[in-house]
């Protein structure tokens, strides 16, 4: 089974479904792109498999196991940045990661080199031994990153990566996810950038009021037509429903 | 891809103390109020003691003295035990409710989650360095207090001296059990200001409960009632009305615990 899928889950906030029946996967060595509008259920779909809210219904799974009742041994091979980056503003870039690696299961002996290697990879190095709240918003993403992937993990869960970042930090995660994925990790990735995800995505999907709406070939031409294409056309069924109703 | 091998259950608890810790040594929050228990508490103890145990004919010194019970060690003891039933609530509440509100107004909760250490494990370890960090505040507290008394005096330490101190940090470390149940309001109200708002309601509810001679059964206010009946010999908190204390703080940390391990982020 792939490292990451999810088989027809469903998710309602109040009178509001976020997700509907949504059935995805990811397999090792993949980078799958999920696209769409605000609202669109991008967030909901990367909490449930993170194990933030339940579904209402269908099953989320890692590696096998349902994320309801997944082992310890399993999140430890999981590295995740959904909104905001992991940081607290009293400590260091370098005491944040050590933080984040004992977090995530890094015996203590091999966290000193482990955090020294992701600083380097992230090129926070002239900011190790700067406090988080000093730090630019692009760094802090940096950080956010490096403190998600310090542990190398085999699932990767990355919701709007490149926010705030500058032109070299959107080469480097592009890099980084290509390395990743080449290393054989799975990683379901968000963006509102189609031509970034273009770049480095096996895959991508649109998602749409809560229900995959069809998927756009990276290696394609005119990307956002595709999109716009595919979101209207799920509002113009939308609309006919209404109607028919 | 093969899992790594998982950590040890302990390593596990000792790596999120460490964090936990860690997190707590930078914090200017405890810092600070750290400072103000261990400095101000014994400072204005001593302060009232030498007002009433000087010329003492003042208006001041009237007021004082309604407050004030016996002389030297024991009116020094006396007055820090008043101090510490309040103060040291207040600044232990602060620091717990700083502990685990952060983590939903720094927004770094969502790190938290799927993670080889789960969040019952770092409330856990929430809990516990808060109470330490409030036992070396209570013996720094009485150590500082301890000083200013043979400087400023009082005499040399002897047992009567002990044993008023001894009593301070009791009710110092009562009391600072009775904060960390301000845990729990923190991290349902995910935030400060719930918390905050409960603490002052707690406050509230104990002066009633005293007020109306229910103090001695409710448990926010036994510690302070008990410091201050026993220094005028008229007990009327017993062993029974202090083992309220530690109950309710284990009711509460399970709780907190609990609610750590299954809340969603909604």
């Amino acid at each position: 089974m792939n490292p990451i899928v999810t088989d027809g889950v469903s998710r309602a906030y109040g009178d509001e479904l976020a997700l509907d029946r949504l059935t995805i996967e990811v397999a090792p060595g993949e980078i799958h792109a999920i696209v769409g509008l605000n609202g669109a259920g991008k967030t909901t779909l990367m909490r449930i498999l993170m194990g933030m809210i339940r579904p209402d219904s269908g099953r989320a799974l890692l590696h096998g196991s349902d994320v309801i009742e997944v082992p310890g041994r399993t999140w430890a091979d999981v590295g995740h940045m959904i909104e905001s980056p992991f940081g607290y503003p009293e400590l260091t870039v370098v005491e944040n990661i050590s933080a984040a690696a004992k977090l995530r299961g890094i015996p203590s002996g091999d966290v000193a080199a482990a955090a020294d290697s992701v600083v380097k990879r992230f090129e926070l190095g002239r900011w190790a031994d700067r406090r988080a709240r000093a730090l630019s918003m692009g760094n802090r993403q940096r950080l956010g990153l490096a403190c998600a992937l310090v542990h190398t993990p085999g699932v990767i869960v990355l919701d709007e990566p490149s926010n705030s970042l500058d032109p070299a930090g959107v080469v480097l995660v592009r890099d980084l996810m290509r390395h990743e994925a080449a290393e054989g990790a799975a990683i379901l990735v968000s963006s509102h950038h189609l031509d970034e995800l273009a770049r480095v995505a096996h895959r991508i999907s649109v998602l749409h009021r809560g229900r995959l709406i069809g998927n756009i070939d990276p290696d394609g031409f005119d990307l956002e037509r595709r999109f716009f294409e595919l979101v209207h056309g799920a509002e113009t069924s939308v609309g006919e429903g209404v109607h028919r109703a | 891809m093969a899992l790594r091998p998982l950590l040890a259950r302990e390593c596990i608890v000792r790596e999120a103390l460490s964090v936990e810790f860690l997190k707590l040594r930078k914090s200017p929050v405890a810092l600070i109020t750290g400072m103000l228990i261990v400095l101000l508490i014994p400072a204005m103890s001593f302060g009232l003691v030498s007002v009433v145990e000087g010329s003492g004919s003042g208006l001041l010194a009237e007021k004082v003295r309604v407050l004030v019970t016996g002389t030297g060690w024991v009116a020094l003891g006396g007055l820090l035990n008043q101090f510490a039933a309040s103060a040291v609530f207040v600044g232990v509440s602060v620091v717990a409710v700083w502990c685990f509100g952060r983590e939903f107004s720094d927004r770094t909760v969502g790190s938290l989650f799927a993670l080889p250490t789960s969040r019952g494990t770092i409330a856990g370890a929430k809990l516990i360095v808060i109470l330490c960090w409030s036992l070396l505040v209570s013996v720094l507290l009485v150590t500082v207090a301890a000083a200013i008394g043979v400087l400023g005096g009082l005499g040399r330490l002897d047992s009567t001296a002990f044993e008023e101190l001894g009593t301070v940090i009791l009710v110092a470390w009562l009391t600072s059990l009775l904060a960390s149940t301000l845990s729990l309001p923190a991290s349902i109200g995910r935030g400060y200001l719930p918390a905050i708002g409960v603490m002052v309601l707690i406050l509230m509810t104990a002066q009633m409960a005293v007020l109306f001679e229910a103090g001695a059964w409710y448990p926010y206010a036994s510690p302070g009632l008990w410091a201050v009946s026993s220094d005028q010999g008229d007990l009327v908190v017993g062993v029974a009305h202090l083992a309220t204390v530690p109950v309710l703080a284990g009711v509460s940390s399970l709780l907190t615990v609990r609610w750590w391990q299954r809340f969603e982020l909604v």
